[in-house]
Formats: C-alpha cells, structure tokens, sequence
C-alpha cells in the first residue's frame, strides 16, 4: 500500500504540467512497413508472444497480395471477425469482377468491403498495439503504409443483476455491471435525451482504462464540468483498479472522514441526479458510478422515498438523520447519563440501571469500549462471510455473545441493549460510506465523553459541526442546502415535499435550467419537462 | 477552484445576531437586574433592549458607508493609519476581555451544574481548542454552524420558555410599576448591557452580497432577542418572585431545575438546558473570536498568509482570561467593568465616530 | 504537512493528559432517596418499628455522634439508602420484591451542620451520598417549632438539591417515616413524593410545596403551610399541614383546614364536598369538584380594607346516600343541592377563616398579595404591622357552585 502511494506521489510530481495521459511507450512513433510478416513478427513481440494473441494471412487476388488480422482472442467476437471481415475480404478478392489489385486500396476497403462499426485508420505501432488491446481487430495489406483498426471487441462480464449494497423495496432491480457498455446503455434507455453526453477519458497508464463523463448539457453548471475533466486529466498513476486511487485523487480533500464523492449502483438513481445538475463518473471494470457533487442531505436520501406516499416518506427520512445521530453518539451518551450525570435520569430509571450493573468488574468506559470494539470485529466478520451465512451470524453471534456475557456478568444487560440500537441505527443509514464515518466519529465521542461527560459530547459535536460545515465538495459545500437557508430546496432534505412542489430544481447546484416540471393541474401527476 | 462565489445571506445576519447576544447574559442578567428594578424588570429589560438597537443601528450605518470594509478596516479609514489604530484598541480590549470572560463564567455555570470535580483549566482548554478550531475556517463555516445550531436552540428555549409558563403566578409581578419608575430607569444602562455583542453587524456586513435586505434582517434580529431575553426575565419573575431572585446566582438555570413531569422519560427537563446554553455560549465565544481575529490582523497588519498564527495565538490568550480571576464573584465583577467599557464604546463612541464618517464623507463628496 | 497534523496531536494528546475527575459509575453512587431532620437525641423508637432495631439504644447514640467536638450536637439527620443489588426491575432475579423486606438503608448520624453531617456519613458507607435523586425531605415538628430558616441553607446551596424536593412536616419523630416498608412501592421516599399528587382528587392535600415554594415564601416573608405526614408501619398518611408564622410551626390545620386553605389560595384541583340532601335531612349528598377558580377582592372600609372572596366551583354530582329508590332527580333538586353545597362550603371557610385568625394570626390565604397587587399604596403604609392587622380582618366569602353531571343514573 505504502509503494502504491509512494508511486502514485512521485508520479505526480513527475508528470508535466497539465497532466496529460499520454503513455510513454517506446514505440511511440514506429510505423509498420509494408511487409506484412515484419509487421506481425512486430506485433507480436511487442506484445511479447502471449498465447492470445492470433494472427491470421489471409490470400488475396490468387496469392497475390497478402493480407493479414491480428487479434486477442479473449477480447473479441471471432464470428464478427469472420462475418464481416474475413469473409467480406475473401469474397471482393475472388470474384475479380468487382476490383482489380490496383484498384483496392484503404478507402475501397473502408467504404466497401468491411461490413462492420468503427473503422480507424492507423499507422503507428503505439496505436496499433493499444487498439488491439482493447478489442479491436488490426487489418493490414501486403504493400500498404496504413492498416485498419477494426472495433470487434466483446468483453465477457456480468449480467445485469440485483443492486447489493443499495436495495430498493419498490424500484427497479436493476444495477451496473463491470462493463462500460453496458452501463451506459442502462442510463441511456433510462434518459432519451440528447442532451445526455457522454465524454471519455483514459486513465492510468499501464490499465488504460476508459473513464466516462455523464452529464445534461444545459442542466448542469459547466463550472462543475471543468472542474471534473480538470481532476481527471491529473490523474497519472500505473492504474485505476478498484478506483479507490481515482477517488482519492479526485475528492476535493482525501483525508475527510466523511465521503465527499457518493457511490451508486442504481441507474434510476444516477438519473435523477444527472437531472438535478450532477456529474456522473463511470470508471470501467467497477460496478459503480461517482456522483459529484454531494451534500449530506444527499447522502440520506434513498430512493425509496421516491416510490412511496410523501408523508410516511417523510417520516422514514426523519428517522434516517435520528439514526446518523443515535449511530455516532449513543454510546457516549450512555457512558455520559451513567457516569457523569445520573441526576439527568428519571429515578427509578437511574435506581434500575444500577442495579442491573451491580457485580459488573469493569467500570461503564470500558465495558462500552470493549462493546463497540466487539461491534466492529463483528461487522467487519460479516463482510467477509458468505452472503447466505454472514447476516445470520453476525446477527446470532452477537445476541448470543452478548447474551452470554451478561450472564457471566462481564457486562450489564443495558449495555448490550445500547450496542444492539447503535449498530440497528448504523445500518439505516443509506449510503455506505457516511455509515462506516458515524462509526469511526463514535470513538472520539466517546473518549471526550469519558472525560468531561455531556459536556465533552457537545463540544464534540460543536467540532464535528464545524468540521463538517468546512468540507466542500467540487465547489458546494457539503450541508447544502441546509444551511445556509434555503427554503427552496428544503422540500428534500429533511422532509420529502409532495411531488407536485418539485416545480424547480436545487438551487445550490446553481443549473443553468432551472426549470423542471410544469403541473398542469394539481395532483393529477403529469409532468411536462420543459426543454 | 469555487464554483460558486460565497458570501453571507441576508437571513444570515439574524441568525448570527440572535445567536451572538445571546451568550452568558441570559444566565446573570436576572439577578442584576432585580436589585436594580426589582420586579418590574422585565420591563427594563425590553427598554434595553431598545436602546441596544439604537445603538446597534449607529454601527449598522458606520457599516454602510464603507460596505467593503470591516469595523477595524473602517476606523484605519476613518482616522488615518495612527489614530484610527488608536481608537481600535479599546474596542479590541473589550472583545477579548468580553470573549475571555464569558468563558470564564461559562465555565463557572458548567462545573456547578454538570461537573463538579473537572479544574476550571480543563473545561476553558477543551472550550477553547474547537473555538480555536472553528475560528481557523472562514466566517462562512462559522455562519454555517449557527445556522445548524439556530434551529435547535431557539425551539429548546421557546418551548422551555412556555413550560415554565405552566407554573408562573402572575401576583409575583404585580403591582406593575408601582412606584418604581425611578428602578426601571436606573436599570435601563444594566439592561442595555445584557444586550452586548450587537455590533457584530459591523463586522459581518461586508461579506455580504447586497446591503439590499440586511435592514430588516437585522431588526428581526434585535427584536428576536428582545423578546427572548425579556421572556427569560418575565419567566422568572413569575416563577420566582424578586424577593428570590435576590438570593440566587443563576436564576435562569435554576428555573431549569424546577421543571419536572412525573413518571416519564423526561423526567428531569433540565438536561435540555445543556443543549441551549452550551452552544449559545460556544458560538458567542467563536464570534467574539473571530472579531477579535480580525482586529489584530487589522491592528498588526498582519498579511493573510499569516492570519492563522493569529488565530492559533487566541487560544493561549482566551485561556489566560478565562482563568485569571480568582473565584466566580471576582469574575462577575471583571465582567461589570467590561460591561460599562462596552457602553462607553456603545453609547458614545460608536455615534460619534458614525456623526464623523458622514461628515467625512459628504465632505469627499462635495470635494 | 506536520504542520496542519501537529493541531490535531496536540489536542489528541491533551485529551489523554486529562484525567477524568468526574467519573463515577452509578452504582457506586449512594442516592439519598429521603432525609429525615429530627431534634437530637431522636425519640425512643415507637413499637411499631420493630425491623429497624438493630442494635440497642447506647450503641446506636454512640455510632451517630463519633467524633464530634461540639458539645451536644443539635440535630439527627437520616438519610434513606436504596439498597442497589435489590433495585432491579426485572421480577425474575428478585422474585416478588417486598416479602425479602426492606429495599433501603436508613443512616442516622448527629451533629450541627449538614455539611458535616454528609462527611461523617462518608466515614460509615462505602459510597458518597448523591442528592440529585433526593425524593423527600421529612422534618419533624419539634425542630419546625424552633424554626426553619437554620436548617434549610445547606439544601439551597448545594448544586445538586432540586427545588423540587418535597418537604414534609411529621408528627413526632421524623425518622419512623422513612422507616415504613410500603406495600405497593420499593421505598418510601418515593412513596412520601407522590402522595400530593393525588391532589387532583383530594382536596384535603397541600401539593404546591416543594422546596422552592418554601423558600420562596421565606425570602419574601410570606407565611405559609406544609403538608403534615404520620406513618405506621406500612403506611403514611398526609393528614393535613402545618401552619408556620415566619419561619416557625405554631400550629397544625386538620384536613378540613386545609380544604379550605387551597380554595381560598385558588390551589385547589379537586375534591370531595358534602352537604345535607335537600330532600333528606339525613341523607348526605357529595359534589366532585372539576374546577375551582377564587377571586379575592379587597373592598375599601373605613379603616383599611376587607376582602370578598367569590369562590365559583363547577362539579359533577358524585353520590346521593340515603335516596328513595324510585326517587328522580329534577331540577328542583339540582337547584337545592347547588345551595345546600354553596352553604355547606362558606360555613366551613368562615369557620376555619376564623379559627386561623383568631388561634394564629398567620396570614396563609396570602391576603397580602393581593392588597400588595391591588392596593399598593395602601400595602405601602400597613406592610409592617400586616401581621398585627390580619386579624381583625373582615372577610366576606361566597360560594357560587355549578352542577355539570350527574352521573350514570337518574
């Protein structure tokens, strides 16, 4: 991990001024020759004679020129290849009637014989190889200087299955996969828009991935826009795999504890938020998209929301900020009611809590400590089981586990009853990386709480606030559009306003198209967009 | 790399406003004013809190002759490099001391109520680190935290307000100005005193985008706090009589502790307490810091690569006020001196440096 | 890069040089549920406590005045311990709760001042007494005669008494009060606590007397009541007030006194009246009452003043004893029962209007306030003598009573 970072800094520093991705390969400017087996013997080795790599001769005009195809093979449709460009070849060149051998050149191949996509026309080995990388088919003829880069590519990958991390009651079931065509196509039938513009970068030097930028034109702020293709084109690093090292280099500041760029895996959702004014990122081979920017309020929402009756939505969206709140501070809170200030306490309450902690050795700190250490092994375990296996254990293991101490009087039956609403509440929270914040903001919570008591919670509080107040993502500060007020956009932070209210779209994402629906009569739910 | 170009709402100055005046007055104000006005005090307290707008309306002008410049950047202005640094500086005493020494009663409230055994030290530190902490991000990040902040204390305290109503007897205050005219006058500069800190309209008024609605934001914001701090004082007059108010310390959280429902959860309604008078206190002290910040970068010429260290100094600064006194009556004593300093500054200074602005400028005007 | 990381050490760091100072677990805390003041010596122990004798009579004077320079220390404080390992709710680890006998620890311990009362306690339990849960505070009459105001200082200081405690004045010793097991309750100075609040039914208990109250009516030297408790072994019965003229008991009022006090004071929440049936001359018929509502006016007199108190009570029929089976209820009958109830009413207010005037002189229907509020220049001139002039006071009371409901049956 250390060498990762230690390459990604010095390459960095290294990397010229606008950070371009241009890889520096040796064979940056060698063309092929008109020699076909030179050019494959070339190919090949450059590509040092892996296994995938076929080439095929293919005889032209009765063996009198030569042509040749190169290809991966695990990347490519071999029928596409045969049907529509063999075959097509083969078949020009046999019945004379159509061309003479002087007359097939580049262009006649290009106009009429391929019968498939994207043609490029290529002559340098550095595009050559990354084409062919890639999934395209390289054509060359006997005694031409250019060749043809042919788009064949298939990439096996998943089907498009269930969302995992973000599960929906009454949405659609679909989420992204690991392939970049597919994933666009899934925003694409979802947004039929013109618009909608997809802009692709490469990023990383040796994986060479595609790397796609989502957005409205005439929605979102361009501001924004710029902002991100300016972060990506800095990007220089040996790769992109898993993208946590594109995170960390595009989040506006990497040590936050809290997410500044959210994670999604439901289309539905990434295009509510295209419409709203965000970018969207689509880093290949990673089932997820990046929206930038984002506020918290954001980070709470659920799509659920959406497919429900305002009121209980509402309500449930309520409960949601009550569950960021309980998951950080409760069990500081029980540290501070219990040792710090019982008066606080109803009577009775006080009087029945120390009796259930009498014969407890360890005093309340440490018995909380060794609680949500526990906690945290246990959800830590339950990500790394089997998903059949894993809820059920974590869930049994630490009812049992606390049952069992309780009964071996190591801690008292309140607290477990503490941890089990913590870690409930942890879970309620939507977005999985605001979660795992609440849980690391606990343990500070809970070290002021030991010493200064409710006191100490709200200082810590106060600088959490003050902390959280200062983060900005991509230019909107992250509690928009709580504070500052803006009364507009309330209706979908903490309560969810009736649809028929969305009249205009967030203010804070300062769109260049404020309008988003016209409601022609109230409640009869139609939306008109207009354009 | 700001997409969107910050500055201050307007609505924001309210907030800010209500939340800075709001600070440890509300917890000794009662007992000062008693001696004074006895049980008619509710009705100075409203005076005062007339005659602070007036005053705060003074500062507000100043403000707005020179809407790029903060109330330090105006007095360099107004007198020139030397003088106007030499009428800076008892405005700079009285922003520290007033800072530090809330703290230190603060403090005092914290440990007889929450904590008894933690040394003063301990809680002036913790108050001062997040102070610090907060005061080192921008004045947006501070407005930012008062909003979150507003909502919250503001329903504790009006819902506490009307709790204690249930209990309140209305022969506490009568008969109603009964020959104490002279007692509501006496206390009228006491209570104008309670209201300090209004005049951080001027040191916010230039991150403003338009002058245009800061008007009557900010007299939303007076008379909010107004009315509140008036309740405090009506609420507990009616619940405790002026003879009793004359023996407590803290009255307004003593209140606190008389709110009782049987038999539920909240039992004990005072911990609510906590959750006013801990952030008011805090985001009083974090303006008053900030303003503070900003007169020494002012006084100093400081350039703004360095304005941190300035920031980071406060905290060694704040807490050595915060602990010099001796006891808790030794620090109510510092802070009267601070409290009539501030009237000078308020009552007399302010007006006449306002008077020699609009000569100064309609002179440029003419010229 | 240390620079910006060198803030967060250094607070990290501060937070491990603090110790914490205020940190006690809560079960090591010694909640103080009740205390109880008596004169020194405490009064022999009353054959009705036999549970709580553990050790003679010498043995136990000996233990409450170790170590103590004074001379004859003057009074005995007890505080009431709940005894924690029993204080669990769950019925299955304790099993049926009361039989295993008392949930509490009562401590005596002798000396002059409070203070130092708490810090002899110290020396016999292991845990520190804690008073933000105090329930009860139970003085006996014996040391109320000789006046409050030495006492209570120590209960206003201290940050964690509540205005709230409720203060009670006992017959006799004050000790055996807190000694009582109840039956429906796990102590009894929780059980002592919520007895007023049966006030809203039972007009015969003060329960607008709490701490605060009394010192209230003692900064602004206002007479006032305390409710008086008696105890037997299981039970506790508030059996009226005690009537104090500035900080001094001089008397007791019986129930029916104060009835009376909390109409006249506009305090009363509810209540039993009875009166004479108008059909029946021995039957007796009994009014709830729902709402109260007093109003005192002071009326000029040649010299000085007197007060009209109109007291308007709105209730519903509750009870006909002794009716004839077939009998109906009409109108008529309404009409005779609301004046049978209004004079039954006034009578029993001018008796013990009377009565106080005449054997106390103590001003607790707080007719000072509302010349005070009223007449305020006249206040102005009497406010010193009013103690000599509330006797010879006139009063002129009218009941107004209001019939609501009658009930289920005709």
């Amino acid at each position: 991990m250390a060498r990762l970072y230690k390459r990604l800094f010095m390459n960095q520093k290294e990397s010229n001024g606008n950070g371009n991705t241009d890889t520096k390969n040796n064979y940056n400017s060698q063309v092929i020759s008109t020699d076909i087996s030179k050019n494959i013997k070339d190919l090949k080795n450059a590509m040092n004679n892996s296994i995938d790599i076929i080439s095929k001769e293919i005889m032209l005009f009765g063996a009198d020129m030569l042509a040749a195809v190169i290809f991966i093979n695990n990347l490519v449709n071999e029928d596409t290849i045969n049907e529509h460009i063999i075959k097509p070849i083969t078949r020009v060149s046999n019945s004379a009637a159509n061309f003479t051998k002087s007359s097939f050149d580049i262009n006649t191949i290009i106009d009429s014989v391929i019968t498939t996509g994207s043609i490029v026309v290529v002559q340098t080995f550095d595009d050559i190889v990354h084409g062919i990388l890639t999934g395209d088919t390289f054509l060359c003829i006997q005694g031409m200087e250019k060749g043809l880069l042919i788009n064949t590519s298939e990439f096996k990958g998943r089907t498009i299955g269930e969302p995992l991390l973000e599960p929906s009651v009454k949405g659609p079931q679909e989420a992204f996969v690991e392939l970049l065509k597919d994933n666009l196509g899934l925003i694409r039938k979802r947004l039929r828009d013109p618009n909608l513009t997809f802009e692709v970068h490469i990023i990383g030097r040796r994986t060479k991935g595609n790397v796609v930028l989502a957005y409205m034109k005439g929605i979102v702020n361009e501001d924004i826009v710029k902002e991100v293709r300016k972060r990506i084109q800095k990007v220089d690093t040996d790769d992109n795999v898993g993208s946590a090292q594109v995170l960390h280099l595009l989040s506006d500041n990497p040590n936050s504890v809290f997410p500044l760029i959210q994670a999604t895996e439901r289309p539905d959702k990434t295009v509510a938020s295209l419409l709203e004014g965000r970018v969207a990122i689509i880093v290949e081979g990673v089932p997820r998209l990046y929206l930038v920017p984002v506020t918290l309020p954001m980070l709470i929402q659920s799509i659920d929301d959406y497919y429900e009756n305002w009121i209980v939505g509402s309500m449930i969206r309520l409960m949601r900020y009550i569950a960021l709140f309980i998951s950080a501070a409760l069990p500081a809170l029980y540290i501070a009611m219990t040792s710090f200030h019982p008066g606080l306490l109803p009577t009775i309450l006080a009087l029945s809590i120390a009796g259930s902690r009498t014969g407890v050795p360890f005093p309340s700190v440490i018995e909380a400590v060794l609680m949500v250490g526990t906690l945290e092994l246990l959800q830590e375990a339950g990500i790394r089981l089997p998903r059949t296996v894993g809820q059920t254990v974590s869930i049994v293991g630490g009812l049992v586990i606390g049952q069992a101490a309780v009964q071996a009087g190591i801690i008292s039956p309140i607290m477990v009853i503490v941890i089990a609403i913590t870690a409930i509440a942890s879970f309620a929270i939507p977005d999985y990386s605001l979660g795992l914040s609440t849980r690391f903001v606990r343990i500070p919570l809970m070290f002021l709480a030991t010493t200064f008591g409710a006191y100490g919670i709200i200082m810590g509080i106060l600088f959490i606030l003050g902390y959280v107040c200062s983060l900005k993502s991509f230019g909107v500060r992250y509690l928009e559009p709580v504070t500052p007020y803006r009364i507009r956009d309330m209706k979908d932070t903490l309560i969810k306003a009736p649809q028929w209210t969305f009249g205009k779209r967030p203010e804070f994402l300062n769109p260049e198209d404020t309008q988003r629906q016209i409601i022609k009569e109230k409640g009869s739910g139609s939306n008109k967009r207009k354009s | 790399m700001a997409v969107i170009k910050e500055n201050l709402k307007p609505i924001q100055i309210m907030t800010i406003t209500v939340s800075t005046l709001l600070g440890v007055n509300i917890f000794t104000v009662q007992h000062e004013l008693v001696v004074i006005a006895g049980q008619d005090m509710w009705l100075s307290a409203i005076l005062g809190g007339l005659l602070a707008y007036a005053g705060g309306l003074s500062l507000y002008y100043l403000a707005k002759l020179y809407p790029k410049s903060n109330l330090p950047e105006i007095f360099i202005q107004l007198g020139g490099k030397i003088i106007g640094r030499i009428i800076l500086i008892p405005f700079m005493v009285y922003v520290l001391l007033y800072g530090g020494l809330s703290l230190r009663i603060f403090t005092q409230v914290t440990r007889v109520f929450l904590l008894d055994r933690t040394p003063t030290y301990a809680i002036v530190l913790l108050m001062c680190v997040v102070v610090v902490y907060v005061v080192n991000k921008n004045i947006y990040t501070i407005s930012n935290v008062i909003d979150l902040l507003f909502p919250v204390f503001m329903g504790a305290l009006v819902l506490f307000i009307f709790i204690t109503l249930r209990q309140a007897d209305i022969y506490r205050i009568e008969p109603i100005l009964f020959e104490n005219t002279r007692g509501v006058i006496d206390s009228i500069i006491p209570a104008y005193q309670a209201f300090s800190g209004y005049g951080i309209i001027a040191y916010i008024l230039c991150y403003m985008q338009t002058i245009k609605k800061t008007f009557k934001w900010y007299t939303i914001g007076m008379t909010v706090t107004t009315i509140l701090i008036s309740a405090s004082v009506l609420v507990t007059l009616l619940n405790f009589g002026p003879d009793e108010i004359k023996t407590m310390v803290y009255p307004f959280l003593a209140l606190s502790k008389t709110i009782e429902f049987s038999n539920t959860l909240v039992e004990r309604l005072e911990g609510f307490m906590v959750i006013i008078w801990i952030p008011v206190t805090f985001i009083t002290i974090t303006v008053f810091t900030f303003a503070s910040v900003r007169n020494f970068v002012t006084l100093l010429s400081v350039k703004p690569k360095y304005e941190k260290f300035v920031v980071y100094a406060h905290l060694p600064l704040l807490a050595y006020i915060g602990l010099y006194s001796r006891n808790s009556l030794e620090a109510l004593k510092y802070f009267d001196y601070t409290q009539v300093l501030a009237t000078y500054l308020g009552l007399i200074a302010s007006p006449a440096l306002l008077i020699i602005a609009l000569i100064k400028t309609r002179r440029e005007k003419h010229a | 890069m240390l620079k910006k990381y060198l803030f967060f050490i250094m607070m990290v760091g501060l937070m491990f040089i603090f110790r914490s100072w205020d940190r006690v677990d809560i079960e090591t805390r010694g909640y103080v549920l009740g205390i109880a003041i008596d004169e020194y010596p405490p009064m022999p122990y009353g054959q009705n406590n036999p549970g709580s004798q553990e050790a003679s009579e010498e043995e136990k004077r000996k233990f409450e005045s170790m170590e103590l320079d004074i001379n004859r220390p003057r009074y005995a404080m007890t505080i009431q311990f709940p005894i924690i390992k029993k204080a669990t709710m769950t019925a299955a680890s304790v099993g049926g709760g009361n039989s295993q006998g008392s949930k509490t620890w009562q401590l005596t311990q002798a000396g002059d001042s409070f203070v130092d009362m708490n810090e002899e306690i110290t020396s016999r339990t292991d845990l520190i007494p804690y008073y933000e849960h105090l329930q009860s505070i139970i003085i006996s009459d014996a040391v109320a005669r000789k006046g409050l105001h030495d006492i209570l200082d120590f209960f206003v200081r201290d940050p964690e008494m509540r205005r709230r405690v409720k203060v009670f004045i006992s017959k006799g010793e004050a000790k055996r009060i807190l000694d009582v097991i109840p039956k429906i309750e796990d102590y009894s100075a929780i059980y002592l606590s919520r007895l007023p609040l049966n006030a809203k039914v039972n007009s015969r208990i003060l329960h607008e007397t709490d701490l605060g109250e009394l010192l209230i009516s003692l900064h602004s030297d206002q007479d006032f009541v305390l409710p008086s408790v008696n105890a037997t072994k299981d039970e506790i019965k508030d059996c009226g007030c005690a009537i104090f003229k500035n900080d001094r008991m001089v008397g007791w009022g019986d129930e029916i006194d104060t009835e009376v006090i909390k109409l006249i004071r506009d305090k009363s929440l509810g209540g039993i009246i009875t009166a004479t049936s108008p059909n029946d001359e021995d039957g007796i018929i009994s009014l709830k009452i729902t709402n109260v509502k007093t109003k005192i006016t002071p009326v000029p007199q040649d010299s000085g003043y007197s007060f009209n108190i109109d007291v308007q009570i709105k209730g519903n029929l509750a009870e006909i004893t002794n009716q004839e089976i077939h009998g109906i209820l009409t109108e008529d009958f309404l009409k005779k029962s609301e004046m049978n109830f209004s004079m039954a009413v006034e009578e029993r207010c001018r008796k013990v209007i009377r009565k106080i005037q005449e054997e106390y002189g103590a001003d607790i229907f707080h007719l000072n306030t509302v010349l005070k509020a009223e007449k305020p220049a006249y206040w102005k001139r009497v406010k010193d003598q009013w103690r000599d002039i509330f006797p010879t006071v006139k009063t002129n009371v009218h009941v107004g009573i209001m019939i609501r409901q009658i009930g289920n049956s005709r």
